[in-house]
């Protein structure tokens, strides 16, 4: 059970914009070379997170990325449930058309708890609570 | 994200080995028809369970699988982290040197919190717990 590079990616992106709130658009290519991602995978990781109305672009000269929200208003939570496939890690109690054990499934329940004590804790985290993390700095 | 299917596997073979305990070992091939999964997948998934002794096999005619702990004492979480090789969501959540970037990042507490908390639930809860909850 991993987290997507997508999703981990996805966060340092808009921490990287959180941190330079207020100095302006940020350029990709300034991530780019601060997080060590490259360009192009950063562009497709922006598309979705412009999409989900969390980042504006800025066209121009000095035209980049900010953010379209309060970074206190942008849980770890959302963010990971954008960029991964399976929210609910593989339990079956999503699709129960789809599993031919779900009648008789006993775990289904086990799995739900565990996946919402999870999310509890991604959704009580926003991108500001960490960005102004000092003991990381 | 994903569970594999060998730790969901994992967990429904104990269930059924512990809702069969009183009948005597359990042969594969009944768990295999009941829980919908193949033998050849099973035989895979219960080797690290047998070297972790959790269960035992029984030679000869009526041989098959028995619990060696009590299901009081499994827990669901200690299975999911056997079968799934660790409680880690992230390469670099238990090993830093996987990223140079481990000391300062931000975003890796975050991922070590929250897998803390999935983990922390499944190991609260025993097998014990889950066949009172399916009578």
């Amino acid at each position: 059970m991993k987290v997507s590079t997508k999703s981990r990616y996805g966060m340092i992106i808009l921490i990287d914009l959180a941190r330079h709130d207020g100095n302006g658009p940020v350029q990709v290519g300034e991530i780019s070379k601060r997080q060590d991602i490259s360009v192009k995978y950063l562009e497709q990781l922006i598309l979705q997170l412009k999409k989900a109305n969390l980042i504006t672009s800025i066209r121009g000269a000095k035209g980049g990325h900010v953010l379209a929200k309060d970074p206190r208003q942008i849980t770890i939570g959302h963010v990971f449930k954008i960029f991964e496939t399976n929210k609910n890690m593989g339990g079956c109690f999503c699709n129960q058309e789809d599993c031919r054990m779900a009648d008789a499934c006993r775990v289904r329940n086990v799995w739900q708890e565990a996946i919402e004590t999870f999310y509890e804790k991604l959704e009580s985290t926003s991108i500001a609570d960490i960005k102004e993390n000092i003991c990381c700095e | 994200m994903k569970l594999s299917t060998k730790s969901r596997y994992g967990t429904r073979f104990i269930l059924d080995l512990v809702q069969q305990k009183d009948k005597g070992a359990i042969q594969l091939s009944d768990i295999s028809k009941r829980q919908n999964v193949s033998l050849k997948y099973l035989e895979q998934i219960i080797i690290p369970l047998k070297k972790a002794k959790y269960i035992r096999g029984i030679r000869g005619a009526k041989g098959g699988y028995v619990l060696v702990k009590s299901p009081q004492k499994i827990t669901v979480g200690e299975i999911v982290e056997l079968l799934e090789g660790g409680a880690e969501i992230c390469d670099c959540c238990d090993n830093p040197k996987a990223c140079s970037k481990s000391k300062t990042c931000l975003t890796r507490q975050v991922w070590i919190e929250a897998a803390g908390a999935f983990f922390k639930k499944l190991y609260s809860i025993t097998f014990a717990d889950l066949v009172k909850v399916s009578k």
